[in-house]
């Protein structure tokens, strides 16, 4: 019981990897033309920062000291570790409230990060990465795939909860379309005093059939880049971090290439 | 007392959190978070794609990742199954793999720079065999990620396998990523 909930339970595998091998040919070989098309609203920015001065890092402290002992105790070999963990929260608490303010960042810096990292991103939404993603996807499937994989501009979900009728557009010659959505984008760090943090895109795939929009595969891939300090993101006006988000598209659209045309589902793992 | 990795939750948190979560925290999350932990340290390494033979997946007990093996070379040999598996051509009810043709291996490597992150420094495709030795002297005192797939070609369309990946299997994720083999080599060579 404990596996599935654990490892198995939490750990995302694409669709295609799991699916028997007959029904992903039989997906594949129905395929003609495929249209690729992208979301038309920008993916949400998530900019993870430091705690913001003495109060944000006596705040985040506060927090991290009262979860480690918990998280010790867990996965600790000693019976009853959790619940020895428990009784040490209000310790850890305390302790990780002062080390928290002591270790705080400084308010301006994590300001000026913060204005840095809000710039770079009007940048990449200035250069459209969705457009950069859809040629990308076309060009790495033409390329490798032996699929007719063809631009499907103008008719990509307008808002995050819009679900396209592809069979009311009218786009002849594509029976099915490759619809990516950017969803979120931005800086990941975990809820520490001043944690590390890895430029990160995600992006959501599916493949519907145009007849009757059936979604024939769906799937969210992600690309994260190297951790590194805030301070490093922001350094040279948050060049690092455009550049890592931009490195992301390629190797993304490989991602959703390989997937959805190409991968041939091994048996069981282990 | 066993070697307890602390970054585990940093890492599930870092990696795994932004593709399982979408702006909420929930009680099936927390105890996907716990069981991963009391896990970690039960059972083999878990594994994807084509498993490596040289240099071999190594874990500690509560680690998510697998170890850095040093190997003994600046160009060492890496070795892999070669596919099809047994398992696979067992697992074959409709017999694909009979009719697959021109299998080769697709192999890249990666320096670590921070993290468990990398820069491509190496790669290789259309290799016949399931072992390669490094065509170019890699760094010493340094780690690597590396992965294997195979390539083939089923009713006359391109196929590949997976990457390879072992520990806590970060498939949805594009390589490198932390799941990737993992090896670094000596100082003194």
């Amino acid at each position: 019981m404990v596996g599935p909930l654990g490892l198995g339970g939490c750990t995302h595998t694409p669709n295609t990897y799991t699916m028997k091998p007959q029904k992903v040919e039989r997906i594949r070989s129905n395929l003609g033309t495929v249209g690729v098309t992208v979301s038309d609203y920008k993916a949400e920015a998530e900019i993870s920062l430091p705690g913001r001065g003495v109060l944000g890092g006596a705040g985040r402290g506060f927090v991290m000291g009262a979860t480690i002992p918990v998280m010790v105790g867990a996965v600790s070999p000693i019976p009853g570790g959790t619940v020895i963990g428990i009784l040490f929260v209000p310790i850890g608490a305390v302790v990780g409230t002062f080390y928290g303010a002591a270790k705080a960042a400084p308010a301006e810096e994590v300001d000026k990060a913060k204005e840095m990292a809000n710039r770079t991103v009007e940048k990449l939404r200035a250069m459209d990465l969705r457009l950069t993603l859809q040629n990308e996807v076309i060009q790495q499937g033409s390329e490798r795939t032996g699929f007719n994989i063809v631009p499907l501009s103008g008719v990509g979900p307008q808002d995050a909860k819009e679900v396209v009728q592809y069979d009311q557009l009218q786009i002849p010659g594509i029976d099915t379309v490759l619809e990516l959505r950017m969803e979120r984008g931005g800086l990941w760090g975990f809820y520490t005093v001043k944690p590390p943090s890895s430029a990160f895109v995600e992006i959501r795939a599916q493949l519907i059939r145009v007849s009757d929009n059936e979604v024939l595969l769906d799937d969210v891939v992600f690309c994260a880049s190297e951790e590194r300090s805030y301070k490093k993101w922001s350094e040279d006006e948050g060049q690092l971090f455009l550049e890592s988000i931009i490195s992301c598209i390629p190797s993304l659209a490989e991602k959703v290439v390989d997937d959805f045309f190409l991968v041939y589902p091994l048996a069981a793992q282990k | 007392m066993p070697y307890i990795k602390l970054r585990l939750p940093t890492y599930y948190a870092r990696r795994v959190l932004p593709e399982r979560l979408r702006g909420r925290i929930d009680w099936q999350l927390l105890l996907c978070l716990l069981c991963l932990a009391l896990t970690a340290g039960c059972g083999g390494i878990p594994m994807a794609g084509l498993h490596p033979e040289y240099p071999p997946a190594e874990k500690g007990i509560f680690a998510l990742w697998t170890d850095y093996v040093k190997v003994d070379s600046l160009q060492p040999m890496l070795r892999w199954q070669p596919f099809p598996r047994p398992k696979d051509v067992k697992a074959d009810k409709s017999g694909n793999l009979n009719r697959i043709q021109e299998i080769s291996y697709e192999v890249r490597v990666w320096k670590t720079i921070t993290g468990s992150s990398g820069e491509l420094v190496y790669a290789r495709s259309g290799l016949t065999f399931a072992h390669h030795q490094l065509e170019e002297p890699l760094e010493p005192a340094t780690k690597y990620l590396w992965s294997v797939r195979a390539r083939f070609v089923l009713d006359g369309y391109p196929r590949v396998t997976e990457w390879g990946l072992a520990g806590y299997l970060l498939q949805g994720e594009v390589v490198p990523n932390p799941s990737c083999y993992r090896f670094k080599t000596a100082k003194n060579q």
